[in-house]
Parts: C-alpha cells; structure tokens; sequence
C-alpha cells in the first residue's frame, strides 16, 4: 500500500528502507471477505430488527408492570409476547448460545437484559417431572438397546439349536435305519440259520423215523403187517 | 464537493428503506475493506469478524444519518474509528505480550506449500509484533497509512486530527518502526523474542 501513495505524499516522510518497505508491503496484502462473514453480514439488517424488537417487548413488559420479573414470585406470562421475552432472557443468561454470529453490541445488549432479569428457580415438581423424564428416556433408550440385543442374541441362539436339532434329528435318523438294517439283517440271518436248523432237524428226524422204521420193519410184527412170514423161534413180543 | 451528493447517498437511502439488494450491495462495497481495517486492529481473524459485524451494525443503524458529503467508504471508517480504537487498545497487550495467533496466517496462500510463504508469515509476524510495542497514535497511523494504504486526509479525518500531525505522527512511526525492526534483525535474535524499545527518537 505504501507503493499507492503519490510521491507528494511521500516526501517530508522519514525515509524506509528497503527492508522496512517490503515488511510494510507483506504485512499489507488484503484478504478475502470471509464468505461466512459475509453471509452474517447480509443477514445483519434482520437479526438487528429482530433482536430490536425483542428489546423493545422486553422494555414494554416491564413498563407496564412486569417487574415481577426482578423479584422471586412466581412468573405469570400469559402472553404470547411476554413468553417470547422469557425466551430471550433465558437465551441471553446463556453467553454461548449468543456467542456465534451476533455482533457484539446485539449480544452485550441481549446480555444486559439476561443480567436485569434474575434468574427464577424453576417449582420443585417441575425439576422432579425433568429429571423423571429424563430418567425415564435413559431407560427406555437402554431398555431398547437391550431387548434388541436379547432378541438378537435369542434369535441366533434358536437358529443354532435347530440347526443342531436338526442335525441329531439327522443322526438319529441315520442310526435307526443304520440299526434297523443291522437287526434286518440279523433277523434275515437268523431266519436263515432257523430255517437251516429246522431243515436239518427235520432231515434228521426223519432219518431217525427211518432208522425206526426200518428196524420195526425187521421184526415179527413188522414183517406181520408188511405181509410177510414170520421165522421161527422169532420173538412176537418185539418192542 | 460542494452541494453535490455523493452518488453512495442514494443506495444509502435504499438500504435505509429496508432494500435487501441496496444492503448486499454496500456489503459487496467496504465489506472486504472493512474486514482488512478490522484484522490490522484485532488480534485475530474471529476478532476481526466480530470488530466487522460490529462496524456493519453501527453502519446499518446510522444509515439515516448519511448526507452523502463523502464517500460511503470514508464514511463508514469514521464510524468505526471508536470501535477499531477500542479494539487495539483491548488487544494491545497481548499481542505486545504475544505474537499474533496462528490463525492470523492461515489465510495466506500456500502456507507451507515453500520457504518463501513461511518467511512471509513470520515477516507479518514481526511487523505485528512490532507496532504492538509502539504507541497506539503511532502504530495507528502506520496501520493507516502503510498497509491499509489511506491517504493522509482519511487518516485526518479518521482520527479527527489535523493534517499535519498526521504527518508528524508518520514520521515518528515510521522512525521508531524503523528502529524496532533495525534492534530486531541486529539482535539476530529468533522470532518469539521481544522486541527492545526504540531508542531513536522522531527529531
């Protein structure tokens, strides 16, 4: 910016050096707007006739006898306005909630009204009813996460114990049939063993029945019956 | 000028009747400058944002009062005069005490990208550093005149001084300008060191 100026200027002026000239120089190149703070800039005109008309509601409610507002008595607002002022000081006894994109004059303004009007102690039951809301908010929240998880968990749970029901359902399955086939088989195989051993009692008896006969048929009364003579000296009396 | 009215009154007297496109463009007009004027004097970008809003704000609600005998530029940096006044005494100390916050250089282009830019940060830094030691009409006129580039007749009639003690306050600045940074670069000493006070004296 000193390179701007006309020589005229300049002259009668102690004389910078070289160094001196490009600091000066550095030190004076120009910003950009900030394109935020340009943006609160152009919403400047609302936000003051707002906060304007907030603070001349204020000033009228205690001209007309909202006082009351200084000392500990329960507040009355039964007026829409008179709310919207209750709202303003509230915001204002909280720096922080000012503290972004409001000029300084608008928040030291809003500020002095938040420190004109004390701040009144909420009723006891109202502080009771807060907190048991919150409570009970926390606990439904962490009421809900947990039954999700319990759900989640007995979901999963029940989907591996059908799975491994099913699985025994399988084994078991596979074994009686594996056991059937074995007591099958050892049935057909006892059958055939019966059958066998029936035969050859049967073959045998027989062959006993024909020993028998074949020795009753040597005697007396054998060869009697089968016609034929008896021998002499020949026993009658066979058994 | 003489009785001829700026043409900057007629937008004034739009955005006095509540015209949105009058204000933006009177915003477009001194918000860059304004926000340059408000960094040289804050110790920060945030306060310089703040110190700017507040400018706008007092510009807004004293619109009505606007003849057009100057520009609206000249005009809205003799409102800010108290707030910007204000403003460097309240910071004064701590950037004497301090160097200015880092965020004062982040706006610089390419900050780490060379040696270059880093020289340049800490060259603001100095200069800041600087003017924060010296008295506040002193460093005011410097701030004024050398890097934000007004002319002597602004600064007179920003400071509501006569012209040749702008002149006179020019040249002392500058001299023990000169001499701080001379005591500075001859010390060798580090940036973050302090800066000794000037021992040459305006004539």
């Amino acid at each position: 910016m000193t390179l701007h100026h006309d020589e005229d200027e300049n002259e009668n002026q102690a004389p910078l050096d070289e160094r001196t000239r490009r600091l000066l120089e550095n030190a004076a190149a120009p910003r950009a707007l900030p394109a935020a703070l340009r943006s609160r800039l152009l919403a400047l005109p609302a936000t003051a006739e707002a906060a304007d008309e907030e603070v001349r509601r204020y000033e009228r409610a205690r001209a007309a006898g909202l006082t009351a507002v200084r000392s500990s008595a329960p507040l009355d607002l039964p007026s829409r306005s008179e709310r919207a002022i209750a709202g303003w000081i509230a915001a204002a006894r909280r720096p922080a909630a000012l503290s972004v994109g409001l000029p300084v004059a608008l928040r030291s303004r809003l500020l002095g009204i938040g420190r004109a009007a004390p701040k009144k102690p909420l009723p006891f039951w109202l502080i009771d009813v807060r907190y048991a809301a919150a409570a009970c908010l926390i606990l439904t929240l962490v009421s809900t996460v947990l039954v999700e998880d319990a759900s989640a968990l007995i979901g999963q749970r029940a989907t591996e114990v059908q799975a491994a029901s099913q699985q025994w359902q399988t084994r078991i399955g596979e074994s009686a049939v594996s056991r059937g086939e074995e007591a099958l088989a050892g049935v057909t195989r006892g059958w055939h063993r019966g059958r066998q051993a029936l035969f050859s009692r049967a073959e045998g008896v027989r062959d006993l029945f024909e020993e028998k006969l074949r020795i009753f048929n040597q005697t007396e009364l054998g060869r009697r019956l089968a016609g034929e003579p008896a021998k002499p000296g020949e026993n009658h009396g066979n058994r | 000028m003489g009785n001829v009215a700026h043409p900057d009154l007629l937008l004034a007297r739009r955005a006095v009747k509540n015209d949105p496109r009058a204000w933006e463009e009177i915003v477009g007009l001194l918000g860059e400058r304004v926000y340059n004027l408000a960094l040289r004097f804050a110790g920060s970008p945030g306060e310089a944002e703040e110190l700017t809003q507040d400018v706008f704000l007092r510009l807004y609600r004293s619109l009505g009062q606007y003849r057009g005998e100057v520009p609206l530029l000249a005009w809205s940096l003799r409102l800010s005069r108290n707030l910007c006044i204000d403003h460097w005494r309240h910071h004064q100390k701590r950037l004497a005490s301090e160097a200015p916050g880092e965020e004062m250089f982040e706006f610089l282009p390419g900050r780490s990208d060379t040696h270059r830019e880093t020289e340049r940060e800490e060259e603001r830094r100095l200069i800041h550093r600087a003017l924060a030691g010296m008295s506040e009409t002193l460093a005011t006129v410097v701030v004024l005149y050398d890097l934000e580039g007004l002319t002597y007749d602004e600064i007179a009639e920003f400071l509501e001084v006569p012209l040749g003690t702008v002149k006179s306050r020019l040249n002392r600045a500058r001299h023990e300008l000169v001499a701080r940074l001379d005591a500075f670069f001859g010390a060798g000493a580090a940036s973050g060191g302090s800066l000794p006070a000037s021992g040459q004296e305006s004539a």
